[in-house]
């Protein structure tokens, strides 16, 4: 009975070695001398009647999937049936012994030559590769592309990254509710800091009468200008709160009179007349950033690729995806400009996978031929792909760590929604209004917009259907956006999103205590130990934070999303990292 | 647990704007969703029930004893967690029991597995003989509860694993009553009690009948939950499809066992042909706790590294330790040992291996030479 079983085990580990082609019937020879009492003779001729059963079936699965390639089958098989017949033939004198070491000093040869010709295939590749690639980068050798080249191929490359995690993405949402124009609201409140950087000084005053377009606030030192986003009157300028802390908002009652006042178009501008325009019409990153593209495009280095970022990575948004589908061409031609301002060399349009759509529109455009420096690239649907960082290696295979400029590796990345202002803008638009996505379960119609700034946001909860129940308020997108405790806010140009959740959705849990499970360690995109952080930094050991990549956090959410405990890990590390800036400034 | 870990504050909004069907608006921290069904509990749970078909295989092999032990475990970890927390707060009322740290079920597991750690007949006072197996199942979840768990701070801050300590501290206190005990399952002959492992190191050739019948777990053994292999793997395959473990743990310490149980037999029992060596070496992997321990104590979250490169070291030395103590050791079993040494190295080998951040260049040393002499001067 146990022989049986013993032999049914042998075979079953000879099947599955030798359907895939790897010479089962080889591991079958020293299994069946070793388990049973097989003779070498009997061993060797078991092996070769198994064998023929065993081929039939996974020779049949392999032409079913093209596997097989017939073109030297004669040449092969003739001479081998006949030398076969002299094998058998001879063998049966030989003593087992005899046979055994043979066997086995085969086996051992064949192991190795295969290793040394494996070893010496991947050195050939290797030189190769980085002969060719040092010829391209002057920053060293793009470590990661090569092995990923010998080891995966070409195809596997990259277009991904290490960790991340798979939110429910929700888009299905608003993904088809084509883009509306908002109406214009009776009030819109205009924040003068709408970007990273100091805030803007208003030049405008009470009671003035301003044109849609006109400029209200002006730059200081790296800002941003400020637009008025309708015509009608300044009724004030008073500090209100804003998602992320309180600033002056300058408060334009409309006279709906549409009055407008635009630049001038740019008809083949020049890189300097590009970037000019740029700073001019007050345009910053529309990802969520708000850094200003003027101060981005005026880098001294050599930029080779670069990347317009339309992953969109966060649950729930839709905004960047509608406008790839309605206006691929001018998201194309907005990066050409923003590519001519810095002489990039090529254009990446980076999209996640689960936008099919989006990308058969972008290559759309790209099939008439007329951009040739121009590709989409598919990357796969993880989150957070859409961060600077994660991108570039996504796209490039650089790996440029969170506290490092991306400009030094000749990349820059900017936000998709960017281009298109970019291309409106030399077109003769000012930065003053964006495409937003108001969704969540707790709006009735999610919709998406485009939205002058400065509009409340309850004018924008009432004109998408009303607030059925929402619990938490969000401006922004639900893994990094912020919440908001009234909806009397208003909207800046980088709010890509208003997100309604109900009680269902959002995360109220409290925390417990840490179980020590590692999975926000598995989960990191930037490789850290968020739960050593959040350890360290409550027992008050900042250096033991730092340690462990404090300042190296993208504070993308993984950690937290993913917690079983649901801590907070990403609130703490904000804080750890806060607190290590102050103390390195002190020092 | 104290409140003042609770970062993600919640706080209330008193003058709500929106009055028609609106609902209290909260504010809190990013992110603003979490991953559904992910909970401590969940994880327990899953555990749980990784384990049944040990526990199952474990009462069909060794009679109702097992069930009886499983129950006392649970029962009385649930009970000492539960007033570890109530004589902690000094309150007994209905509030501190809700709040209690018992909820995530994380004592079931100690409890359960305790039980499956445990012989059948524990024989402490010859005329009630299951007097010594209660108290063995008290005594060890007090061991396991109170001193290795609550008293370091619960759950996530034992150094050790409960279950493991409490083993140990029955087997070292109890080492006469700890005997072997044979299986007598419905419809199955009785094996011997004495197990493969306990028999000289010299004189113990396998066949492969003996080789199945630890593969299948009709064997006497020093433990109830270890012996039959298929239900382990039944739970360390679920285990691994809920991604609860990470799947490579266990491979690695089956595989340093089979390398190292391969090269110390050989080098002291010189004279045996390599296909005896070779089948010992399954008889090493099959028998004792190796892959019970492998897959379900080792893997503990709080005393496993958390790095790769960690739990590889982490693996490797369990299977070294436990062929060193099986090898050359008075005692007959080295898992449970191997686990606790591994434990307690544990968190040296996650002070020195950790990962580095994403794109981390180490700063080169010239660079910083005459600064750091310049801010001297």
């Amino acid at each position: 009975m146990s022989a049986i079983i013993i032999y049914i085990i042998i075979g079953i580990a000879g099947g599955i070695i030798g359907g895939m082609g790897m010479g089962g019937g080889t591991l079958l020879i020293p299994l069946l001398t070793l388990f049973t009492s097989a003779e070498q003779h009997l061993a060797q001729s078991v092996n070769l009647i198994a064998f023929i059963p065993m081929s039939v079936v996974a020779l049949g699965i392999h032409i079913k999937n093209k596997l097989v390639d017939f073109k030297y089958f004669w040449w092969i098989s003739v001479p081998a049936v006949i030398t076969s017949a002299i094998g058998a033939f001879f063998v049966k004198d030989v003593q087992s012994k005899v046979l055994k070491i043979c066997f086995g000093a085969f086996l051992i040869a064949l192991g190795v030559l295969q290793l040394i010709f494996i070893v010496v295939d991947i050195v050939k590749k290797y030189k190769k590769i980085k002969k060719n690639n040092q010829n391209d980068f002057s920053k060293g050798t793009n470590y990661v592309k090569i092995y990923k080249t010998i080891f995966l191929g070409e195809k596997y490359m990259q277009n991904t990254f290490k960790h991340g995690i798979h939110p429910d993405g929700k888009k299905y949402l608003s993904e088809n509710a084509e883009i509306e124009s908002f109406p214009d609201p009776q009030f819109v409140y205009i924040p003068v800091q709408q970007h990273s950087g100091p805030p803007s000084e208003p030049v405008v005053t009470i009671g003035e009468k301003v044109k849609a377009g006109q400029l209200i606030a002006k730059a200081q030192g790296r800002g941003c200008n400020v637009f008025a986003s309708i015509a009608g009157v300044v009724k004030g300028i008073e500090k209100r709160p804003t998602a992320t802390g309180k600033c002056d908002h300058i408060i334009i009652e409309n006279d709906f009179s549409g009055d407008r006042q635009f630049f001038t178009k740019l008809v083949d501008p020049s890189r300097e007349e590009i970037i000019e325009r740029v700073t001019e019409a007050g345009i910053v990153g529309m990802g969520g950033a708000g850094f200003p593209v003027g101060a981005k495009l005026k880098t001294d280095n050599k930029i080779k690729t670069f990347i317009i970022n339309g992953a969109e990575c966060e649950p729930y948004i839709t905004c960047d995806y509608r406008l790839m589908v309605e206006h691929p061409e001018e998201i194309i031609k907005g990066s050409l400009y923003l590519a001519k301002a810095v002489n990039a060399e090529n254009v990446v349009i980076a999209v996640e996978d689960n936008k099919p759509k989006g990308i058969d529109s972008l290559n759309g455009v790209l099939s008439s031929g007329k951009y040739p420096n121009v590709e989409v690239r598919a990357l796969k649907t993880k989150y957070p792909q859409g961060d600077a960082k994660k991108l570039i290696y996504s796209v490039t295979g650089y790996k440029i760590s969170a506290t490092r400029r991306s400009n030094e590796f000749g990349v820059l990345v900017n936000n998709i929604h960017t281009a298109f202002s970019v291309y409106t803008a030399i077109e003769g638009l000012p930065s003053y209004s964006r495409v937003m996505t108001v969704t969540g379960e707790a709006i009735n119609n999610p919709k998406n917009l485009i939205v002058p700034n400065g509009t409340l946001f309850s004018d924008l909860i009432d004109f998408c259907g009303g607030n059925n129940g929402a619990v938490e308020i969000i401006s922004g997108g639900p893994m990094t956006g912020f919440g908001v405790l009234s909806d009397k806010i208003a909207t800046t140009k980088t709010t890509g999103c208003l997100l309604l959740l109900p009680r269902k959705e959002a995360w109220l849990d409290k925390p417990g205590p840490c179980i020590n499970c590692g999975r926000c360690a598995r989960a990191c995109p930037s490789l850290l130990m968020p739960m050593y952080i959040d350890l360290y930094y409550k027992n008050g050991n900042l250096d033991l934070a730092e340690k462990y990549g404090a300042l190296h956090c993208i504070e993308c959410g993984s950690c937290a999303f993913v917690c079983p405990a649901k801590r907070p890990l990403v609130a703490s590390i904000k804080q750890a990292k806060a607190k290590l800036k102050e103390r390195s400034k002190k020092k | 647990m104290s409140e003042s870990e609770n970062i993600k504050n919640i706080q209330n909004s008193s003058n709500n704007p929106n009055e028609n069907n609106t609902e209290q608006l909260y504010i809190t921290s990013a992110p603003h969703i979490t991953k559904k069904g992910n909970s401590t509990r969940r994880v327990m749970i899953d555990v749980l029930i990784a384990l049944c078909p040990s526990a199952i295989a474990a009462i069909y092999y060794f009679g109702y004893m097992v069930a009886i032990n499983i129950v006392l475990c649970c029962v009385s970890c649930f009970g000492f967690e539960l007033l570890y927390n109530c004589i902690k707060e000094k309150k007994f009322d209905k509030e501190t029991v809700q709040s209690a740290s018992v909820w995530d079920l994380s004592c079931l597991v100690t409890g359960v597995i305790l039980a499956l750690n445990l012989p059948t007949s524990f024989v402490i006072w010859e005329k009630v003989p299951i007097l010594g197996m209660i108290i063995a199942d008290i005594l060890g979840s007090l061991v396991a509860i109170i001193i290795v768990k609550m008293l370091f701070g619960g759950i996530g801050r034992n150094f050790a694993n409960p279950a493991a300590v409490g083993r140990i501290f029955l087997f070292l206190c109890f080492a006469s009553a700890f005997k072997a005990v044979a299986a007598d399952g419905i419809g199955l002959e009785p094996t011997t009690g004495a197990t493969w492992l306990s028999q000289g190191i010299a004189d113990r050739p396998v066949n492969a009948k003996q080789l199945l019948d630890m593969f299948l777990g009709n064997v006497g053994s020093a433990s109830v939950g270890e012996t039959c292999v298929p239900a382990i793997l039944l739970g360390y395959i679920y285990l691994c499809i809920r991604k609860v473990i990470d799947w490579k743990l266990p491979l690695y310490i089956v595989g340093s066992v089979a390398v190292f149980s391969l090269l110390f037999e050989g080098l002291i029992v010189s004279h045996l042909p390599a296909k005896e060596l070779f089948m010992n070496m399954l008889a090493n992997i099959l028998s004792g706790g190796l892959l019970f321990g492998a897959v379900f104590m080792a893997t503990d979250y709080a005393t496993s590294p958390n790095t790769a490169i960690g739990l590889v070291i982490y693996g490797i030395a369990i299977g070294f330790i436990t062929v060193l103590i099986r090898v050359f050791a008075s005692y007959p079993e080295g898992m449970s040992f191997a686990i606790v040494i591994m434990n307690i190295i544990t968190p040296l080998i996650d002070k020195y291996i950790y990962p580095k951040p994403f794109g981390f260049v180490k700063e080169k040393k010239n660079k910083n030479k005459p600064e750091t002499k310049e801010a001297a001067k």
